[in-house]
């Protein structure tokens, strides 16, 4: 049983708050795919990660962090972008359902993975000259990456919603996730739009993959496990909006971290399944309901 | 090159026939989609393990592993047990529910805390560095290398094959397709819906709990490590890949993805070496296979709009469906 102190429990609630916005992000980031193209893109593992080691080479290159950063956002996007052309468009178009593309975005989770560790080897690499400091509050740690990340993600959520809400394209993007079929008739250039929410989409999971490297590391399988987050949280808060997308993943976070309180490490993750899997059986339409169109 | 070895290659190609063939019960009748394999393969080797070791066995890291220590074939029907329970409870959420990304998202976060669970609870499963495991023993046969081990494998994929054939041959089988096919028109006709997924699913584990522990006790060892994504979606593309229901598809598409390592292997490239372009093959394969031979996840989006009718597209060579009796020869790709 933990150490209950209240400098424990406030430590865990501000890492839960970090978790749980980088949870969010990952949610928003395959919801917004998800949502709109009906694509189960486990393959986005391959995105993050791969976006990670453009980040760690162009750094290690002698470029500025922040450039490194960029490179690796404009990877992610290109890299986003190319999936759905090449693997997923010709699948659709001739008439693959779900599972199917399911099958082919695992075969380049499979062949991702395994073409990553051969390119950059097995070994995790950092991204190199991320300043890291610990800055104390009183019995809080917290370091200033995890402050940035939580300021730099929550801006991109909130453009993202902004963007996708008030915007022109953005509305466009809406009308294809509620009503993919009435979509074209209305002169809504269908393919454009799921090409930028690719690439929108990948460009969200660049910007955590880029904490994640910056200050852990990067590695081969280093994308499967915030996906897979990012997937509970978005079927945790519904499908089809993305402020529960993001609900769903802060939920699921914080719920991981907070469980710490009273269970051992790994139990964390089994006990937010676990949850899930409860949510789900008594709220198959998660938390916040599609909204109907 | 010698026969030990020989005898050990088949044989790990037999497992991943025997977890094709069961994930096929699920995913070609059933219409299924499950990552969950491995971790039924995972329950039922974990659950032999304990089950079967003798009392006061000790893990690899000094815990000390307290089972009944119960003889191979009760080991066995307890780990298939457990399996079936396991399938079932998975099976409650899922079968209420018909849409598929739902049972994806299910059965993946399944594995992965199965996969977790195992890893982290090591007082129970020896955690990442695994337990020792007794071996298969029929009265006084003991199987404690490959050339004997062989034997018993060999016969429980016949037998695990042979059962999932015939599920789909029997009105269980067909009733399944059905409910894959168009679960609404099953449902009008009186039948439920339910139940059967929820067969399916115990089933399913069943077998895949079986030779989880037929493998275990093979290899007299366990860990974590095995029970993975990768080898989820490793079953779960033989099944796509040998056309969804067919159980000859299914068996060829296992042996020849399962001998792709050894293949490598014997071409000269070096274990380490070789691991990460097995995978690339594979994932290529995989891609190019749904791409190009699609198999039993076309039919349904070709005819875009309409429902397939049970009496179309059998899927197997010669087979009977529906209320047309008319045999149709359909010879695939």
């Amino acid at each position: 049983m933990a150490n209950l102190s209240a400098g424990f429990v406030a430590q865990l609630l501000v890492y839960g708050i970090f978790l749980g916005t980088t949870y969010a992000a990952m949610a928003v980031s395959f919801g917004l795919i998800y949502s709109t193209t009906r694509t189960f893109h486990l393959a986005h593992s391959i995105t993050y990660a791969l976006s990670a080691y453009v980040m760690v080479k162009v750094v290690a290159a002698g470029a500025p962090v922040i450039v490194g950063a960029l490179v690796g956002l404009v990877a992610a996007m290109l890299f986003g972008l190319a999936l759905e052309y090449v693997i997923y468009r010709p699948l659709r178009v001739r008439g693959v359902k779900t599972a199917g593309i399911f099958l082919a975005s695992l075969g380049v989770v499979v062949a991702g993975q395994a073409l990553l560790q051969i390119i950059f080897g097995p070994y995790p690499l950092a991204i190199p000259r991320v300043p890291l400091h610990s800055i104390q509050w009183g019995p809080v740690a917290v370091s200033n990456m995890q402050l940035i990340s939580l300021g730099v993600l929550l801006v991109s959520m909130v453009a993202l919603w902004v963007f996708v809400n008030k915007s022109k394209t953005g509305h466009s993007i809406t009308a294809l996730r509620t009503n993919p079929d009435l979509a074209s008739g209305v002169g809504i250039p269908v393919a454009r739009i799921r090409g930028l929410v690719f690439a929108l989409g990948s460009a969200i999971a660049a910007v955590v993959a880029f904490f994640d490297a910056g200050v852990y590391q990067a590695n081969p399988n280093m994308g499967l496990a915030p996906v897979l987050f990012g997937f509970v949280g978005v079927f945790l808060g519904g499908v089809g909006s993305l402020f529960g997308a993001a609900l769903g993943g802060f939920i699921l976070g914080f719920v991981i971290v907070m469980s710490g309180l009273f269970a051992a490490q790994g139990l964390g993750i089994i006990i937010s399944f676990l949850v899930m899997i409860a949510v789900l059986i008594f709220k198959p339409d998660g938390l916040i309901s599609e909204r109907s169109s | 090159m010698n026969l030990s070895y020989i005898f050990d290659t088949i044989v790990q190609i037999l497992f991943l026939v025997c977890l094709a063939a069961s994930l096929n019960v699920l995913m070609g009748y059933a219409g299924q989609f499950s990552m969950a394999t491995a971790a039924f393969y995972g329950v039922g080797a974990y659950t032999y393990t304990f089950i079967s070791s003798e009392a006061g066995a000790i893990s690899l890291v000094g815990d000390r592993i307290i089972g009944p220590g119960w003889p191979f074939f009760p080991s066995l029907l307890v780990a298939i047990a457990a399996s079936m329970v396991v399938g079932v409870i998975i099976s409650w959420p899922a079968a209420r529910r018909v849409k598929g990304d739902y049972i994806i998202l299910l059965t993946l976060a399944f594995q992965y805390v199965v996969q977790q669970a195992a890893m982290t609870m090591g007082k129970i499963t020896g955690g990442p560095q695994g337990l020792p495991v007794e071996p298969i023993s029929v009265g006084s046969f003991v199987a404690r290398n490959p050339s004997r081990g062989i034997v018993p494998v060999a016969v429980a994929t016949a037998v695990i094959v042979a059962v999932s054939w015939l599920l789909g041959k029997w009105g269980f089988g067909r009733l399944l397709r059905g409910i894959r096919d168009d679960e609404e028109v099953v449902q009008s006709l009186g039948k439920g819906t339910i139940l059967p997924k929820s067969i399916a699913f115990a089933v399913s584990a069943g077998l895949a709990g079986s030779i989880g522990a037929v493998a275990v006790a093979y290899l007299m060892f366990v860990a974590p490590q095995t029970y993975s994504i990768d080898l989820a979606i490793l079953v779960a593309a033989c099944v796509a890949l040998g056309g969804p229901g067919r159980t000859v598809g299914v068996v060829v598409a296992a042996v020849i993805l399962g001998a792709i390592v050894p293949i490598l292997t014997n071409l000269g490239m070096s274990g380490t070496e070789s691991a990460p372009w097995q995978y690339v093959i594979f994932g290529a394969i995989l891609i190019l296979g749904i791409r190009f031979r699609p198999g039993g996840f076309i039919p349904e989006g070709r005819k875009r709009g309409r429902k397939r009718k049970i009496a179309e597209e059998p899927d197997s060579a010669v087979e009977v469906t529906g209320p047309e009796s008319k045999p149709v020869a359909k010879s695939q790709g």
